[in-house]
Order: structure tokens, then sequence, then C-alpha cells
């Protein structure tokens, strides 16, 4: 049996912070954690190994720029895909977070389907039917 | 789909909130307009209330509102980056798309479309402002000596503040400190509270610490203080500072105080299970009505066992079981009052969520009527009853609508009184008991006392003699009757003497009063006074004449033995005495069955209630037991005045509840006898 792939979603907003939760919970063998907040985020880590990380960039805390580089400098995180979801904005903190670490950007809103794929692409894992 | 359902009820509920905040946050910009200071965290956290609305419409397919909260992110972007600079004109264009959004909220609620052609009108006037030609930004560039590690972490927003505060000649820091993982989020909130006063925030960034139960967090702060303040402002603290970038500290004089940031003991790591760390959930009003419904229903089932315990101990002799029953009794009943204390505090919301709303009402009818009116709010922490707040909200409204409309006077008419032309609003809220009192005041004109009782007369409501006697208050209460008004002309805002009477009907069905207090020329303050809540009350139960009824506690101040000597008559009325006070008697089967023959009894109970300023001794025969009991409304089909719903008593049947604020109101208005 194979452990459940764990993936972390960070977004303030409960609203939109569902729709990505119910997009990828068609995905097999995943075990969801959701946090609300950078602040969050930066609690859970240490505590589960995370296979995915997918959070926005506008929050109220610290931003999303600086969670990924948070991310991609911890020699124990640095191995964790990260996407970044977030409304279209500025090309300017786009490619800050590409060039931080980031291995993806998805725009909101997003179509489920183009999540699923990513998050498999990373986790290699199966839907449900 | 269940699924979609609670998806666009969780929409709702979140497009609710950040409307709530984005109108509180459009008043701190009106009062920065006046005031001359905008703070710009303000302006970045309505540009995130823009954006993360933009965001979820969007995400649900609901265009017209995407379009309409996109142009105004867009709007909110260009004022946060310093491209547009604030004025009225912003404000009010902001004030409009807010009304409109919460219409169209309040329509996709009901599953309806809001009609877009009044989008489009609001869209082009903002389209209006952000097409003006747009100052340039200023963007730090690296040889403003900012560290290229810091500016690659900082959205294009933080970017821009940090070129601000640069440009504005403020020294920039990054102030490094070092906290446990279990509580860094307090030491940070802590932290920014103690730097905000002198300075901003401009951004934090985490990176991680040598010891793996703690985290380092640098901030990036600017302060337009002197150096000499800010060495004594960091002094004996465990931070590090450095300064990034400005005059006051050169590199050399870094201030490193405390190095080795001890750990608090008790940072001991934590397991983490939670699938999310959110510690709240929303329910609906409805589930809670249903669950102190039930409640209510164990506490009847809980009077059921009491009386078995009667009937063990009198009737089957059996003292010990009825000992050992009587104490699982007692426990229950104190189980329940807690159960039921903390189902009516989940219900309890503060009365902001009203204030706030109001604050953009009052600015939109200012403007239509040609006023001026600035809103002072106190108390908006009071905590009232959800259902209460939602069913304060139109009479309230119609209360404020009239006082700028029929209170305050044209600013040029003010002048010309010797009154500040800005004429003042005040909503006041606070806790008095079991009872919350809101007292809404204006400094208008006050209401014509004479002209209500010229026009009573007039109308035939009362005769020309009879009006001489009347007390101001008597003469104020002809303005809770239908159609009574004296304003000649009719007004777009508060209509004509429609509503007082509905107001007056609002706040009974709540079991609350409305008093008024006036003085001409200088203004008009009306006092409602409502319990915290419906759902669940203590009731005394009584009996006078062949009826039984419930008599809610919350307006009850004492019971006493009234023996029918006591009883004194006045300006024919009955009145008892009570320490020296007179206060008015009503036989409660008198005013129920007016027709029905006195009988005189030589003892008989008296509940003295007061509500607000009123007190009114209720007679009755007997006083059967204090219970608590869920009230039920009776339907329109039963308006009975002096009864506020019923009530199911199981082993006493169904009890009437006696609405103890109608009765006082109308027995202090002298109309004792009314048909039931």
């Amino acid at each position: 049996m194979t452990l459940p792939a764990k993936i972390l979603i960070v977004e303030d907003s409960p609203t939109t912070r569902a729709m990505i939760t119910s997009a990828v919970e068609v995905i097999d063998g995943l075990e969801i954690f959701e946090s609300k907040s950078g602040f969050e985020a930066l609690k859970l880590l240490p505590h589960h190994s995370f296979d995915l990380i997918l959070t926005d960039i506008n929050m109220p805390d610290i931003n999303g720029l600086e969670l990924v580089n948070f991310v991609k400098k911890n020699p124990d995180y640095k191995h964790i895909p990260l996407i970044i979801i977030t409304t279209e904005g500025s090309e300017k903190d786009k490619e800050k977070g590409l060039s931080l670490g980031a291995d993806e950007y998805l725009v909101k809103p997003f179509d489920p389907e183009t999540l699923q794929r990513l998050v498999k692409k990373y986790l290699k894992v199966g839907v449900r039917q | 789909m269940t699924e979609s359902k609670r998806d666009i009820s969780e929409f709702l509920a979140e497009s609710e909130d950040i409307l709530g905040e984005l109108s509180a946050n459009i008043i701190k910009l009106a009062e920065g307009i006046s005031t001359g200071k905008v703070e710009p965290a303000t302006l970045n956290n309505i540009f995130r209330n823009a954006h993360t609305l933009k965001g979820i419409s969007g995400m649900f397919g609901f265009t017209n509102m995407q379009m309409l909260t996109h142009r105004m992110e867009d709007m909110f972007d260009s004022l946060r980056m310093g491209k547009l600079s604030l004025n009225s004109e912003i404000v009010n264009v902001l004030f409009e798309a807010v009304d409109l959004l919460d219409k169209m909220l309040v329509a996709k609620g009901k599953g309806e479309d809001f009609a877009a052609d009044k989008i489009d009108s609001v869209v082009a006037k903002i389209n209006n402002i952000t097409n003006a030609p747009l100052s340039t930004v200023l963007q730090p560039s690296e040889d403003m000596g900012v560290d290229k590690g810091i500016l690659g972490v900082l959205t294009e927003y933080e970017e821009h503040r940090l070129a601000e505060n640069i440009k504005a000649g403020n020294a920039v820091l990054l102030i490094g400190a070092e906290f446990s993982l279990t509580i860094f989020d307090q030491g940070l909130i802590e932290l920014t509270d103690f730097l905000k006063p002198f300075g901003e925030v401009i951004a934090t960034l985490p990176s991680t610490a040598k010891n793996k139960e703690a985290l380092h967090f640098d901030i990036l702060y600017s302060t337009h203080m002197e150096t000499a303040f800010i060495e004594e402002m960091f002094k004996g603290r465990n931070l590090a500072v450095k300064a990034v970038k400005g005059h006051p500290l050169p590199a050399s004089a870094d201030i490193k105080v405390g190095a080795d940031v001890g750990l608090p003991a008790e940072s001991k790591s934590e397991e983490t299970t939670l699938r999310s760390m959110s510690n709240t959930v929303r329910v609906d009003i409805q589930k809670l009505d249903s669950i102190m419904n039930t409640v209510g229903e164990l506490s009847q089932i809980k009077t059921s066992i009491a009386q078995i315990i009667n009937k063990l101990r009198i009737e089957a002799g059996l003292t010990g079981v009825a000992l050992e029953l009587s104490k699982i009794d007692k426990n229950l009943e104190k189980r329940l009052h807690e159960l039921q204390e903390s189902m009516i505090e989940v219900r309890l919301v503060p009365i902001n969520q009203l204030f706030d709303k109001f604050a953009r009402v009052i600015r939109k009818l200012s403007l239509e009527l040609g006023k001026e009116v600035e809103l002072n709010t106190s108390g908006g922490d009071t905590e009232l009853d959800k259902l209460i707040i939602e069913e304060l909200a139109d009479p309230l409204m119609h209360i404020i609508r009239n006082a700028i409309d029929h209170g305050i006077e044209p600013p040029a008419e003010r002048e010309k009184r010797g009154k500040p032309r800005v004429g003042a609003i005040s909503l006041k809220a606070y806790q008095k008991g079991n009872h919350v009192v809101i007292e809404i005041g204006d400094n208008g004109a006050g209401m014509n006392v004479a002209a209500i009782k010229r026009k009573a007369v007039d109308s035939g409501l009362i005769d020309e003699a009879a009006s001489q006697a009347l007390s101001m208050q008597e003469i104020l209460d002809f303005i809770f009757l239908p159609g009574f008004s004296t304003k000649s002309e009719v007004s777009e805002v508060s209509g004509r003497g429609v509503g007082m009477d509905v107001v007056k009907k609002n706040i009974s069905n709540l079991s609350g009063t409305i008093d008024i207090d006036t003085e001409e020329g200088t203004g008009s303050r009306i006092v409602l006074t409502l319990p915290i809540t419906l759902a669940i009350v203590q009731a005394l139960t009584v009996a006078a004449g062949s009826k039984r009824y419930a008599i809610p506690l919350g307006g009850v101040v004492e019971m006493l033995n009234v023996s029918a000597s006591d009883i004194k008559t006045m300006e024919k009325k009955e009145v008892i005495v009570l320490r020296g006070k007179t206060i008015p008697a009503l036989r409660l089967e008198q005013f129920f069955y007016p027709t029905v023959a006195r009988i005189e009894k030589g003892e008989m109970y008296g509940i003295v209630v007061g509500i607000a300023e009123s007190m009114l001794c209720i007679l009755v025969d007997t006083i059967i037991e204090q219970q608590d009991v869920v009230i039920k409304t009776l339907g329109r089909l039963f308006d009975v005045p002096g009864i506020a719903g019923a009530t199911d008593l199981g082993n006493m049947g169904t009890l009437l509840v006696v609405d103890v604020a109608g009765i006082v109101t109308t027995a202090n208005r002298g109309a004792g006898k009314r048909a039931a």
C-alpha cells in the first residue's frame, strides 16, 4: 500500500480554497491540507512532508513570493514542487515567482482539468473515475 | 447538486464579508480625504478586497460582478501604486459601486440576475476616472542600493512602497527576529504593533533559522524618525537591526542587540494533524433555530421529570428514589442552562454589522438631499441576536432617513441658525441588563410638538379640550399612528408619514419598545430598547381569570402580594404605590377580556415590569412557576395587541405569551381597554 500524497493549499479566500480543494480531491491517493495564510503554511511545513504546494500570491500576512522563497531556499523543502495559483495581474510578480523557483503558474479563474493535469504531472497519481 | 449549492452559499457569505470590509475601508478613505491622511495599508486592503471579489465571482462565472470588481481593482491598483490620487469623486463612485454589488449579491442570493444596465453607468464612471492620464510610478532600481535578494521577493506593490519611502528620505531598516515555530505569529503581531506607530512595515520575509524549532523573520521597515530615536527604540530588544537604505544608520553603525535569540521554554514541537487550521464555521441561522427549539423542548421534558419526582415522593412515598432522581434532575437543569446560554451566545453578532451599512446609506442620502451629515457611532461591538439585527435593519433605516430628511436642516439654514454647517447623526448602542439600547440622535430641527398636537386635533384623533391635558410623550405617540404626518410635501426619501407606525410594529414584534425625546431647534433622539435574544426566554406562568399566560422574565423587576386595598385610583386609572412611587396597575384578565365582570379578589399577585422608562404592575390571580419557554409566533392572522406569541408547555398545554413591552406601552398611553 502506498502512502497518500500530501498536498498543501495556501489561499486566504475560503471560496477559492474550497474550489481548489474540490478540483483536486477527485484525484486518487491525495491527502489535502488547507491553510488560509502564509503563516499557517509556515506552521504546517515542518510537520508533514508535503509532495506538492499550491499557493496564492496576494495574502494578508506574508505574500506568496515570500513563501516560495522560503520553501525554495530551505534544504528540507526545496524539492517540493510548487504551483502559484493567482488572478491575472502583474507580469512582474509572475516572473519573480518563477525565478524564485516556483514550478508552475496558473491563472484564476482556472479550469479544474488544467489544475488536475498539473497536480498529476507533479505527483504522478491517477484520477478517480 | 448539493455540492454547488453549498458552494454558492459559501460564495455569498464570503462576498458579504468582503463587502462589509470594503464599505468600512471606503469610509476610512472618505475620512482620509477630509483629514488629508490616508494610510497606505487602507489602500492596499481595499485593493485586496476587490481583488478577492473579482477572483471568486470569476470562478462562479458571474461575469457582471467580475467586470465591475475588475474595474474597481484596476482603480484601486492605480491608487495604491500612486498613479492616481484620491478625491471625493472617486469615493462617491465607490459608494455607488458597493451599493450595486450589494444589490447584485441580494439578487444572486435569490437566484436572480441583476440588470446589467445599472452596472454600465458605474463602470463608465470608473473608466472615466482611470482613463485620465496617470502619474508615472516610482520603481526602485538597483542603484537605490537595496539588496537584490530583498527586491526579488517583494510584490510590485511592496516594491512601490519601498521606493516611495526612499523617495521621502525615510530610513529603511531590516529588522531580524527569531521566534519559535509554534508562536511566531503572535510574536510578529506584537513586533509589528510596536513598529507601526513610527513607520511602515513594508514586508515580512521568513527564512530558515539555525534552530529547527524556530523561524527567522526579516521585517522590511521604513521610518521617518531620527537616528537617535531609532537607536533608543531598539535598545534592549532582542532584535538584529540593519540599515538597508537611508542616512540615519550607516551600515557600520548597525545595532546588534542580543544576537542569540533564546527560544521560549514552552516551544515544543506540536504535532499538527489538522486538515485546516481555520477554526471558524459558518452556520445557517435556521439550523441554530432548530437546535434552539430542541433545547427548548428538552427543558419542557425536564419539567415533566420534576413532576414525576414529586409524584414519587408524595404519591408513591419513594423519598429515597425521589431524592436521587432530583439530584440528577438538578444536574440536568444546570447543563441545560449552560447549553442554552452557549446557544444564545453563538447567535450573537456585533451591531457594527448594521452600523457600517448605515454609514454608506447616510452618505448617499445626504448627497441626494443636498445636506451635509456626519455619522458618529459608539458601542458598535454591542452584541445582539443575529435575527434581531436582521429585523432591525429596516426600522433603523427608516428612523435614520427621517432624521436626515425631516431632522437635519439644509447647510445654509443651519448656518443661519448659528449651528455647525454639517449636521450630525449619532448611533449609540449599549447593553442594559438583558436588553440592548440603541439610540439614534440628530442635532437637527427637532419635532414641532405643537404642530403634532394641532394635526391630531385637525384629524379628529382627539378633541381640542382633551388635547390640552396631554403630556409631551402622549402627543409624540401620535407619530406612531398609521398615516400621521405633519410634513405637507411628500419627499422622495422618507415618503409621507408612511412608516413610523410600521417601525413601531417591527420593534414591537421584536419585543422591543421605542421612545422619542425631542427639543425643537436642537434635535431629536429615538431610543430603541430590545431584548438580546428572542429564541428562548425564561417566563413566569401565571393564571388570570380562567386562563393561563406566560410572562417573559426579561422585563420583570419584582413580584409582590397585592391586596385589594393597595390598589388606588388616580385620574380614573388604577395604580399601586410601591416604596413611594406610583405605578400604573393593570388587571391582566380585564386587559384581554374587558367585558368580563370584574370579580373583586382580596389577595392578588403583582408583577412589576419595567421597559425603558415605563413601569407597570400586572395583576394576576396566581403565579404558578418559572420556566424556560420557546416563543412561537402566531402568524399574521392572530395579531392581538399584548400577545407576543404562544408556547407549548406539554403538561400545561399551549399558553399565550404576554407581550410585556406592548402592554406597558398601551397601559401608559391610557388606552387600557381594548378588545381581545
